[in-house]
């Protein structure tokens, strides 16, 4: 058996989560989340961590004169590609205007998942 | 001067400025007016682009500039004035009462309000680095780390390419991570306290997603650098807070 011990980010209560490992890998018990979502975080943290991405880009003719808009990956992404997103959002410049929910850029990385905007910018 | 009245004066368009004037309107309150020194509402929430906002009351996960249009539209759609650009002089009690307000705009001018109410809502300020008692020159590249979110989130810019970061209190801890991403390399964390004020999903998400150590019981000792900041000094304190000699 393997305990892993890990703190899952639902929500700030941040709670120590234990989950235990039988010898052919699989998930045997995972103890110490408050919630349903605890449970979820730690199967995937264990097995493919993901992560939300949030970061920001460049945008122009902002009547409003904003010079960036905030984004965010619109689910969560394998942890592994975090760096790879920001890469690819590199030197991106957007057109204003731009609203909540807007895709900025599709299929990110490869992961199949779209960034939008977190913001309306006239 | 001619003052124009109002029952309800609300300072500060942020989070607690634009609830108050929901739940006031909710509550039949018709003559309500925010001020908001930004030339947007939504206060500091516009530079907390990272998600997380919004569990308990959406039981959604948003970012900050989300969570904030969603209570700027109930402000819209309530048909609540709010004034830009506009900064508050003075708050004074009159004979009459009210409550008097001086503020300024670049569009207005100066003005002269009164309320039956005022709400401050004009939340909270960082300890600057005079507060905290540094020692050394006044170099430039020293932020406070709302004030380096401000700068990448908002304007654009990345305050430094290599990046020390004194505290871990949640701000401190997504600045790790937001400077990171942007191509920083930030090299501790360093916490007075021997545990963190940061929750601790902020570490594993911030800090050990990207391993960046964090040093409890250690802060800074000294700043170098004249014109530009060139390096700190570490030190490792003891129960009473104060620097241990030796561990430089
Ligand atoms: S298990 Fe549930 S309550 Fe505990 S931190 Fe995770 S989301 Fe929050």
């Amino acid at each position: 058996m393997e305990t892993k011990n890990l703190t899952c980010i639902g929500c700030p209560l941040g709670c120590q989560i234990e989950v235990m490992m039988d010898e052919s890998g699989e998930i045997a018990l995972i103890t110490g989340n408050t919630c349903q979502r605890g449970e979820k975080y730690a199967r995937k943290e264990v097995t493919s961590p993901t992560r939300i991405v949030t970061s920001s880009v460049r945008v122009y003719g902002s009547k409003s004169g904003e010079r960036t808009v905030p984004l965010k990956t619109a689910s969560d992404i394998p942890k592994g590609k975090i760096m790879e997103v920001i890469r690819d959002l590199r030197g991106v410049s957007v057109p204003c205007p731009v609203h909540i929910g807007d895709v900025l850029m599709k299929d990110i990385a490869g992961t199949g998942v779209d960034v939008i905007a977190t913001k309306n910018v006239e | 001067m001619e003052r124009t009245a109002y029952n309800l004066i609300i300072i500060g368009g942020g989070p607690a400025g634009l609830s108050a004037a929901v739940a006031a309107y909710d509550a039949g309150e018709r003559s309500i007016l925010i001020l908001e020194r930004d030339t947007r509402l939504g206060g500091i929430l516009n530079q907390c682009i990272h998600n997380g906002f919004g569990l308990h009351t959406f039981q959604e996960e948003l970012t900050g500039p989300e969570y904030a249009q969603r209570y700027i539209d109930k402000v819209i759609e309530r048909g609540i004035e709010y004034k830009l650009d506009t900064m508050v002089m003075s708050l004074i009690q009159t004979e009459d009462g009210l409550k008097e307000i001086m503020a300024v705009s670049e569009k207005e001018g100066l003005m002269l309000l009164s309320a039956k109410a005022v709400v401050l809502g004009m939340g909270c300020r960082e300890r600057s680095r005079g507060a905290l008692n540094i020692p050394g020159f006044r170099p430039a590249g020293v932020f406070s780390a709302g004030t380096a979110q401000r700068l990448v989130n908002i304007e654009g810019y990345l305050p430094g390419r290599r990046v020390v970061i004194l505290g871990s209190g949640d701000i401190g801890l997504i600045m790790a991570r937001r400077m990171t991403l942007e191509g920083a390399k930030v090299l501790v964390c360093a916490e007075l306290m021997p545990y963190s004020g940061g929750l601790k999903r902020n570490i594993v998400q911030c800090l050990d997603d990207f391993g960046i150590p964090l040093k409890l019981s250690h802060t800074v000792v000294r700043i170098e650098g004249k014109e530009r900041v060139e390096g700190v000094v570490i030190a490792e304190v003891g129960p009473d807070r104060k620097p241990i000699p030796g561990t430089e």
